[in-house]
């Protein structure tokens, strides 16, 4: 994902937020990139990036459900 | 050639393609085209372009903004397109940064450039504790080999300044669970 576009590194590392609100909630935030900027990417670079951002997902979600 | 509605003062852009192919930069559009060219338009235009797309009707006026005349295009993904977008991604931040523009600008040889982000939100299944919920995240995390870099206890770190135990404002868990609603 870097070798293409090194601007790619300022969404490094992956990072999850779980803020817990006081009222016995507790949450999953991430920040993913926007599929334009995925697609705008190399084939190669895509395919690292629609991972990286599938897997987030995965993982957001995963958390949510306490899936192990 | 069918013409384009002005947009009334002060309209807000939609989001541009269902399917992405074009990225928004500040208030100007960068749109791709059949023809290999690249089009500036401004969000008010691009509006209307769009609904007049979706009407199904392929061919669309559209007014002379940024010195483009009156022309016919028809939005269709183009690889050669997509080249030439990028490079007027370029040429924009170049402009921007020769017009003065401080967002562009910072001095020192600091440059900026725009990207999209989308923020995922869930809230957490009830019953499962935080660290419950930490644990499954780190898990699914190693199954799906991304390295797991560091772990920083905003929380903890706030609580041990101010005393007392930190979470999440009313107002902003208030948004959060506003913005699941939607």
């Amino acid at each position: 994902m870097i070798e293409p576009d090194v601007s790619m590194l300022a969404y490094m590392p992956c990072r999850i937020g779980i803020p817990e609100d006081g009222q016995g909630g507790t949450w999953i935030v991430a920040m993913l990139i926007e599929e334009a900027v995925i697609q705008a990417l190399p084939a190669a670079a895509r395919e690292s990036a629609q991972y990286v951002t599938g897997t987030m997902q995965e993982i957001v979600v995963a958390t949510a459900r306490r899936d192990l | 050639m069918a013409a384009i509605a002005q947009a009334a003062p002060g309209a807000r852009s939609e989001p541009p393609f269902p399917d992405n192919r074009s990225w928004e930069v500040d208030r100007v559009v960068l749109a791709q085209a059949s023809e290999r060219r690249a089009w500036l338009l401004e969000p008010r235009d691009l509006v209307h372009l769009i609904l007049d797309l979706r009407r199904r009707r392929p061919r669309a006026g559209i007014p002379g903004r940024f010195g483009l005349i009156r022309t016919e295009m028809t939005m269709r993904w183009n690889s050669i397109a997509l080249a030439a977008a990028s490079a007027l991604l370029a040429l924009l931040a170049d402009t921007r940064a020769a017009a003065g523009d401080p967002a562009a600008t910072a001095g020192e040889g600091l440059t900026f450039s725009s990207a999209s982000v989308r923020i995922a939100r869930i809230q957490v299944k009830a019953g499962v504790s935080f660290d419950d919920a930490a644990e499954s995240m780190r898990l699914r995390a190693n199954q799906r080999n991304l390295k797991y870099i560091s772990v920083n206890q905003l929380g903890k770190e706030i609580a041990a300044l101010s005393g007392k135990p930190w979470r999440l404002s009313r107002s902003s868990a208030s948004v959060m669970r506003w913005r699941r609603r939607k």
